[in-house]
């Protein structure tokens, strides 16, 4: 994958309304309990929620954790998180996002959570 | 044993990575008895390139077709190699990557079966009769059979999340590492007299691959300065299709061989003006002649919209049906994530353009995946003289498996005669120092994506598919200037030490500069061009460049490009195959006709 989008700092065009995101933090050497935090995300190119949280991490904020490391083929499950608050857990690779969409993106589980997104498998 | 519980590390052997071979070489260690540590900078069996493989391992079961052999495996890799493979190595890899086949199925990895119950076996470009395996469920299925015989032994301690950032030695010899521990945020050492190197490729270096963005070549860094040779670094392979759209899936392999082969999907494919430009042969080009032709297209402005080609299966004489089900046979691409994506590959054409795939050079190794210092052994992607200046199809996954099991059989004999070395205190305390200082601030920090980002550019831009000795100077240069001044500069965002992913990034760019300034010595000292080694200013390949280069430490730390000859069983001057006809004559092998 070439998970640095843009090769230099993105100068893109808006291509359709932002996504707002809402990602669980926590740090356990810093936080006493987990919190939520919201992202607004220019659309600049089409995305999944994979790519939305490298577009964050790249260009927003470089402290959000998750694995980076994966297949990005829809096959090996790294890239699972819960999504919404009712929890349907799915491979972010394999979702796309519509302009505008609003997403809630939470750890795969809760309980063996080591930073954010990053949980112990 | 819980790693996590150990208070002073140190393991009989310890692997580095746990991909395809770095899992095979702890098997094959754990089986003699000795301890082994595998430890891994992602997780075992979900990072590096094996997770991501698609399904081709080649063996020359010659089940499909009998006249098929090892033998002829040996010749056909030889030949699309260049002839720059060491031939000890081929030999190894195609004379047991049958047997070691028959151990994943021990494993309980599955192969795909024909009705009659036969494994089914396909041809790809380079193969002279089908020989390809398909693995039920791709690399990753491959990966998790793998991890879950890892597994089975007690004598195995797993170490995930784990970056190894040095070797330490004692007189000469390998006596450990030193690592950084992403979840808990701290250095560590792992003493050990026996090492294998297992961390796979470099792909990552460049602006457009298909691999896993952890694959940034530390371990070919490590071998270096800790004085082993390295060997044929300018050997980047270029798989001719990766999606180049939409950006979702930006750099995800499609397999051209099935796609585009008659045999199995029958797609076309077209330049952006929506005409076919492969030449009429009965066989599909391989890896070197595809990305040339393409590349050719595109940089003579008919290329497609976001800077590739197509390839269009509505084209294919074939149903849509007949195209899904043998789809779905050869996972020749991943198309539920396709279509959950809403990409329909049967209603339109898509993007592909070469991207970094597959890395040729490496670390030198014999045919028992010694490296020139000794306790230090090197199996699967991260080795360089294994199939020479061009790849086939299948040889990658088949070789983790080959040179995997060699590695760890020897490793393990080794440090049954060897004791554990002295470890330096100051090496360590200078080297956990480097690691930490990522986190002090500084005084202009640069964040270190940047320092990657300017790496990747550097190298597509001046070692890339194309090159010439004044883009590789300037390449050397810019590059010298980034160690001198960006590097110092990196500073991680946040300074939490728990799985801080801008740490491991710094720790990458820093090896990163050093290795592409290697590769771009080692392309400009081969003044020819040879499968994936292109110059614009050495246009043919050259017989007396029928030779490895060599980079090696010097007494002054600095790095000296060297030459040496390639290992024959057989005399080449007499034993050789001639290039296609028709590909000659399509303009992109020159000095191939003798
Ligand atoms: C998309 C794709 C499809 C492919 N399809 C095929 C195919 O069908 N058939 C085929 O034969 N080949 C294929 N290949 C090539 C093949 O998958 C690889 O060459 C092979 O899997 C490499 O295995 P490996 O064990 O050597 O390294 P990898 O599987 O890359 O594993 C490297 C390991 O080392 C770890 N590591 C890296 N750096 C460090 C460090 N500093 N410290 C500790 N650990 C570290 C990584 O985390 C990882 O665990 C494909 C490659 C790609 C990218
Ligand atoms: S990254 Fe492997 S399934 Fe998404």
């Amino acid at each position: 994958m070439s998970h640095i989008l843009h090769p230099t700092p993105r100068n893109f065009h808006e291509i359709g309304e932002p996504i707002t995101a809402e990602i669980f933090r926590f740090d356990p050497t810093k936080d006493s309990q987990p919190r939520m935090q919201t992202y607004v995300v220019p659309y600049t190119h089409r995305m999944s929620i994979f790519t939305l949280l490298r577009e964050i991490y790249e260009n927003i904020d470089p402290t959000l954790a998750f694995r980076n490391q994966q297949c990005g083929r829809g096959i090996c499950g790294t890239c699972r998180f819960q999504i919404g608050v009712i929890g349907k857990s799915v491979k972010s690779c394999t979702v796309p996002l519509e302009p505008g969409a609003h997403v809630i993106i939470m750890p795969f589980k809760k309980e063996k959570v080591i930073r954010d997104l990053v949980i112990e498998f | 044993m819980n790693f996590k519980e150990l208070n002073s590390i140190s393991t009989d052997v310890l692997i580095l990575g746990g991909g395809g071979a770095g899992m095979r070489a702890a098997i094959a260690a754990a089986q003699q008895g000795v301890q082994v540590m595998l430890l891994t900078k992602g997780q075992a069996a979900r990072s590096g390139a094996t997770p991501m493989a698609c399904p081709s391992y080649q063996a020359a079961f010659a089940i499909e077709d009998e006249r098929d052999s090892s033998e002829i495996a040996f010749e056909d890799t030889c030949f699309e190699g260049r002839y720059l493979g060491d031939e000890n190595l081929v030999h190894a890899l195609t004379h047991e990557s049958t047997e070691r086949a028959n151990d994943m199925a021990n494993y309980g990895i599955k192969f795909r079966k024909k009705e009659n119950g036969n494994y089914l076996q396909v041809v790809h470009p380079g193969h002279s009769f089908e020989r390809n395996l398909v693995i039920v469920g791709n690399g990753y299925a491959m990966s998790a059979g793998l991890l879950r015989e890892v597994k089975k032994h007690d004598n195995i301690t797993l170490a995930e999340d784990v970056i190894a950032t040095r070797l330490l030695k004692d007189k000469g010899r390998i006596s450990g590492i030193i690592a950084l521990n992403m979840c808990e945020g701290k250095p560590i050492v792992v003493q050990a007299p026996a090492i294998i190197l297992a961390t796979g490729g470099y792909p990552e270096l460049w602006r457009w691959t298909d691999t896993e963005p952890g694959l940034t070549g530390e371990g070919a860094v490590l071998a270096f300065q800790a004085g082993a040779d390295l060997i044929d670094l300018e050997m980047m392979l270029y798989y001719p299709t990766g999606l180049c759209y939409p950006s979702e899936v930006e750099g995800t392999l499609v397999q051209y061989e099935g796609l585009l082969t008659d045999k199995y999907c029958a797609g076309v494919m077209l330049n952006g003006l929506r005409e076919p430009f492969l030449p009429h042969t009965d066989r599909l080009p391989v890896r070197d002649v595809m990305m040339k032709l393409m590349f050719r297209e595109v940089e003579e402005g008919r290329g497609t919209p976001h800077g590739g080609v197509y390839i269009d299966l509505r084209q294919s004489p074939r149903s849509p049906e007949e195209i899904m089900e043998t789809l779905k046979r050869l996972d020749s691409l991943p198309y539920n994530q396709l279509s959950d994506l809403g990409i329909d590959i049967l209603k339109e054409p898509i993007e592909v353009q070469p991207v970094t795939h597959y890395t040729l050079g490496g670390v030198r190794i014999n045919e028992w995946t010694e490296t020139t210092l000794p306790g230090l052994f090197a199996a699967g992607e991260v080795s360089g003289n294994v199939h020479g200046a061009n790849r086939t199809s299948g040889n990658a996954l088949a070789e983790t498996q080959v040179f995997g099991a060699r590695a760890g059989i020897r490793a393990a004999e080794y440090s049954k005669q060897t004791n554990q070395g002295k470890l330096d205190k100051a090496e360590i305390n200078e080297e956990y120092q480097r690691i930490n200082h990522f986190l002090d601030k500084k005084n202009h920090p640069l964040r270190p994506i940047e320092a990657k980002r300017r790496i990747k550019t550097v190298m597509h831009n001046d070692v890339g598919y194309q090159r010439s000795a004044e883009g590789l100077k300037k390449a050397i240069q810019t590059l010298q200037l980034i160690r001198a001044e960006e590097i110092p500069r990196l500073q991680a965002a946040s300074n939490t030490r728990i799985y801080n992913y801008e740490w491991e990034e710094a720790l990458e760019a820093a090896f990163m500069v050093d290795l592409g300034e290697m590769i771009a010595a080692s392309a400009l000292s081969r003044e020819e061009s040879r499968g994936h080694h292109w110059r614009t200013d050495f246009p043919n390949m050259r017989s007396e460049w029928e030779k490895h280069t060599i980079v090696r430490i010097n007494c002054k730390h600095e790095y000296v490009v060297m030459d040496a000859p390639v290992v024959r069983l057989k005399d080449r001057t007499r034993e050789r195959r001639v290039a296609d006809p028709v590909l000659l004559k399509a303009g992109v092998l020159s000095g191939y006709e003798k």
